[in-house]
This record gives C-alpha cells, structure tokens and sequence, in this order.
C-alpha cells in the first residue's frame, strides 16, 4: 500500500517537473511566434513586475516586513550602473552587479535603524525613506543628473554592454531571471532560513522565545531582496535607455510590487498570477488611452487593494486554492 | 507657523497610533483631500478657507467613523500586514483619485485677501496669524476634550491598555470609532488651514504624512501632547535651519534627527518604552 503510494507520489512530482518544463518551453518559443513587438512588449513587462513582485515577496511576504522601500534598491541598480557605464565605460553587465551589491549594503544600512520598528509602523518608515533618497538623488544632480535624470549612451546593437536593437534579446534576459528568482524561491520556502522568515512573520515572540535572531534575519532577507531588486533597475534602464527620480523612486514604482503580490497572493505562484493580470490591463490602458487615464487605472488597483484585503486577503491564488478544494470535497 | 499644522497632523495621526497601534499611511492623503475640498468650497462658493472649517470637520468625522467601523474593524481580527496594505491601497487609490479628476496641476489659492503688518522689526502675515491662532485654538480644544471628557479620558485609557479599559466597562470599538474619525477630521482641519499658505497638487499629503510621522516618534508614539509639542518644535526648527542652511538641506536635517531617534529611542522622546 506505501509502495503503490509512493510511486503515485513520485508519478505525480514527475508529471509537474514536466508540465514545469513544458511551460518554460513554451515560453521561449513566445518571441518567434509572436512577431508584434508590442505584445512582446507585454510578455517583458509581465515578467518584469513578476520579478519584482517576486523580490519583494523575500521581505514583504515570507518575513512579513511589507516594505515601501524597494524602489530605493531598484533605483540604485539602475543609477549604479548607468553611472558606472557613462563615467568609466563599465558595462552593465558588470554593473548590474556593483548595483545589487550596493543595493544590499543600503538594505542593511536602511534596516539597521527601521527594523528596530515592528509591522505597522515599518512600512512607513520605508516610505519616507524612500522620499528621502529621491530627494538626495534630486540634490546630488552633479552625479545623477538630478531631476531630468540619465540617458543611457547609445551605443547600437551590443549584446556585451547590454543592448539590443529588438526586443528578443531583452525577453530572454528578462525570462532568465525570472527563472533564476523563481529557483530561489523554490529553494527559500523549502529551507531553514525561508521557515525562520514564516516564524517571524506569524509571530515575532514567539519566534524570539524559540531562539531566532530576529534582526540578523530580517537583515538578511532585506539584503537578498534588496540584491535582487537591483538586477531589475538594471534592467529596466538599459530596456528604457532612461532613468530618473519619478522613474525609479515614484509612487507608482513604490507601491508595485506589493500591488501585484496582493493581487495574486503570497507565495511561489503569486507575483507570476498578479503580473499576469495586472500587466497586460495596466499597458493596453496606457497604449489605448494614454497618460491621463492611467491615474484612473492606479485608481482602480488602489481600489482593489483595499477589497482584497477585506474580502480575499490570500489574493487570487489563495481564492483558486479554496475554489479547488470545494470542488475537490 | 507651519509648525502649528504639523501639530495637528501629527495629532491626528498619534491619537489613532495610541488607541489601535496602527498607522495610518494615508494620514497625509486625507489632508489632502481636505486641501481640495477647502479650494474648490472657495473657489467655487466664495466661502472662505477657515470659515470652510464647519464643513469640513464634521465631514471628515464622518469618513473617518466610517472607515473604522466599515473596513478597520474588520483588519484587526486579520494579520497585521493586511491592515497596512489596505491603508496603502487607500493612499494610492486617493492620490491616483486626485491626480485623474483635478490633473496634476500646481492650484494656489488665488485671491485670498493677505493683509501684511509689522511687529517689532517682523513680517507677519493676517492669514498666517490666524491660521497659528486656529491651531493654538484646536489644540487647546483638543487637550480640554481628552484630559476632562468622559470620551477623551476613554481614549486615554484605551491606549493606555486595551484590555484593562475594556474590564473597566469602557466601549472599545465605539472608542476606537470616535478616535478614528478624529483623528481623520485633525487631518482635515490641518489640510484645510494649509491650503491658504501652500500650494496643491495631487501629491502634497505625503511629505506632511512623512513629518507628522517624524513628530510622532518625536514626541512618542500614542501621546497627543508630545505630538503637539514635537509639531511646534519641528516648525521651529524647520524655520531657522532653512532660514541658515540651504532650503534642501531642511528635510534632510529633520530625517537626521528622526534615524538618530529611531537608534537611541525608539518610543520617543516623551512616550513610554514598549
């Protein structure tokens, strides 16, 4: 009876390694099926808001820290390495990672004093935080090009100083990461350091009262996500050529990530099935209509953000889950 | 004199902190929200910012009542995480609400008869005055209602400890209602005494959230007089620090002064430790 239970087990694990494979070859094969660079263009961006709903879930969701700060560390990768490439010629490929390192050591220096802040008064602790760096990087405009903000030099089609003249190559790049956080995902929630990060995030006594480390935990997680999130700013410039204070430090980059973590709920799957939803919506409105009326589209995500979380506080993913299960009892 | 409205800002914003050991990222957004209201009663009324008071006042009491009971009540049974994203979602909703119905555009209140006099060798400014004079009056109001009310010594009590004022026959949720809309109707009153002095655009609130939560931890988190006197203060400071350094130059100073509280005191200046 175990056997016969076992081998279903490992049957049904292999199947999921498959469809998993079959899934990602599918999306490879996205960009020679799908010719219009505009729709292309959505599949970047979904995967983009996936990563970085992706990173931010590391702090905001498995520690329970929902930061408004990850627009510092995505704005550090995208300056670090705009800066490096413009004043010493580094290529961002280099860059990218001078910038997620930097990213990690401001994390560290932002948590040290904020951490010692509990749940509801962190977030907006980071928001300010956040103020504050726009504003630093407005005042330091010798080196950031202050409120007009920095063009990354064109250079032509160079794969080694990241840039392209179509948009595949940008969505293999896109896509790789993706894969690579969510490897890391995977690997987190199945790891003593991800069940630390539940511990604290269900009960910070009681984890205390078992022998976690708190603060070195949270540390940790907000140094690894902040690592990660700058890969995405470096990205992001080098896709847009442009970076500057509204682009990397505003209110719509602050708020991103968690938007799109709440809307598909925590968890592995989450920011995929938020950015997903979120993403093609959110382009088509600014393609469709233009600028004014994608204020009315952060509206209504506004909107939805308070309904979910009085009527479905688990998001999308967590409402299929209760919807499989009903059908499944 | 602006010192007088981030008292009241962080009033508001202390007295909700005190009684549900929450916060409320939107405090800044609800002002404004008022600072709208106040300019269009003005400019399309003709009714003037501070006598505007009347309406909105009881107006945001009554959103802010609403709130609670509607939605907050309901958030803190859930994970606390759920609280602060749906004041999140309410902060981004009511930005991106402003920046799509009255466009992004700089608003000043035009118009507004500004007498100007001298008093021993300074510049003071009628409406200025009376704006510092609303506030003084508010805060006086406001100490009179929680140190010598039944309700105002509920709130005290309920802040203090929840558990113990509940045994001592004190009506929580009702307390937490009341706190609630009051302190949303102290960011409308401040909004509303700002728009005169200030200029308007859909993102004006969050740098006002930003230093009342400053005053907040200034004067410790949940004590409504250490946030009126952190508010005053900070006013003051403000004033000189951006009279002798570069205008910058003073945000940056107030948030020096708010980590070096964040490392050394966490609860405060004048609050208790947790």
């Amino acid at each position: 009876m175990g056997a016969v239970w076992e081998e279903g087990l490992n049957c049904f694990k292999r199947v999921k390694i498959l469809l998993l494979l079959l899934g990602l070859a599918v999306l490879c094969a996205v960009p020679p099926l799908v010719n219009d660079p505009t729709i292309l263009h959505i599949f970047i961006y979904t995967f983009f808001f996936a990563y970085f709903a992706a990173a931010w879930n590391i702090l905001g969701s498995y520690a329970g820290q929902p930061s408004l700060g990850h627009a510092i560390f995505f704005g550090i990768g995208g300056y670090t390495s705009t800066i490096l490439f413009i004043n010493y010629s580094i290529t961002p490929w280099i860059g990218m990672f001078v910038g997620a390192a930097l990213a990690a050591l401001a994390a560290l220096a932002l948590g040290f004093p904020t951490f010692r802040v509990r749940g509801p008064f962190f977030a907006f602790i980071t928001l300010a935080f956040t103020l504050l760096i726009s504003l630093l990087f407005v005042y330091f405009h010798e080196y950031t090009g202050g409120a007009t903000g920095l063009p990354v030099p064109l250079k032509g089609d160079e794969p080694l100083l990241f840039q392209f003249n179509s948009k595949v190559p940008y969505y293999y790049t896109i896509l790789a990461f993706f894969v690579v956080i969510m490897c890391i995902t995977y690997k987190l929630e199945r790891s003593k350091f991800g069940y630390y990060l539940l511990a604290i995030r269900e009960d910070e006594d009681a984890a205390k009262a078992v022998g976690i480390h708190i603060f070195k935990y949270k540390m940790l997680a907000a140094a690894l996500s902040a690592f990660l999130t700058a890969f995405l700013g470096t990205f992001y410039t080098q896709y847009t050529r442009f970076i500057d204070p509204h682009e990397a430090f505003g209110l719509w980059r602050t708020f991103q990530p968690m938007l799109i973590s709440v809307l598909g709920g925590y968890g592995l799957w989450g920011p995929l099935v938020g950015a997903a939803i979120l993403t093609p919506i959110n382009e088509s409105i600014i393609i469709t209509f233009g600028g004014r009326y994608a204020t009315l589209g952060m509206m209504l995500y506004g909107l939805a953000v308070m309904l979910i979380m009085l009527f479905m506080p688990k998001g999308i993913v967590g409402l299929l889950k209760r919807v499989y299960k009903h059908f499944r009892s | 004199m602006i010192g007088g409205i981030y008292a009241l800002a962080a009033a508001g914003l202390t007295l909700i902190a005190g009684v549900m050991n929450i916060i409320n990222i939107a405090h800044g957004e609800l002002m404004m929200l008022a600072m709208y209201i106040t300019y269009f009663l003005y400019t399309l009324f003709n009714i003037d910012p501070l006598l505007s008071v009347v309406i909105t006042l009881p107006l945001f009491f009554a959103v802010g009542c609403i709130l609670q009971s509607l939605c907050i009540e309901r958030l803190l049974t859930a994970p606390p995480i759920s609280i602060i994203i749906f004041a999140a979602g309410l902060l981004f909703f009511t930005q991106n609400f402003a920046a799509f119905w009255w466009t992004q555009d700089f608003k000043v209140l035009r118009g507004y008869t500004t007498l100007t006099f001298d008093f021993i060798g300074l510049k003071f400014t009628t409406t200025r005055l009376a704006i510092l004079f609303a506030a003084i009056l508010v805060t006086i109001l406001l100490y009179i209602f929680l140190s010598k009310t039944r309700i105002g010594r509920a709130i005290r009590a309920t802040s203090q400890n929840v558990e113990a004022a509940a045994l001592m026959g004190v009506n929580v949720k009702m307390v937490r209602v009341i706190a609630f809309g009051l302190g949303v109707a102290l960011a409308g009153l401040a909004g509303a005494l700002l728009i005169p002095i200030y200029y308007l655009y859909p993102a004006v609130g969050t740098p006002f959230s930003v230093v009342a939560l400053i005053v907040v931890f200034l004067g410790g988190r949940g004590s409504v007089f250490g946030a009126l006197l952190g508010g005053f203060t900070l006013g003051i400071v403000e004033a000189f620090t951006g009279f002798y350094l570069a205008l910058e130059l003073k945000d940056i100073a107030a948030f020096i002064a708010f980590i070096i509280i964040l490392l050394v005191r966490p609860w405060g200046l004048f609050g208790r430790r947790d």
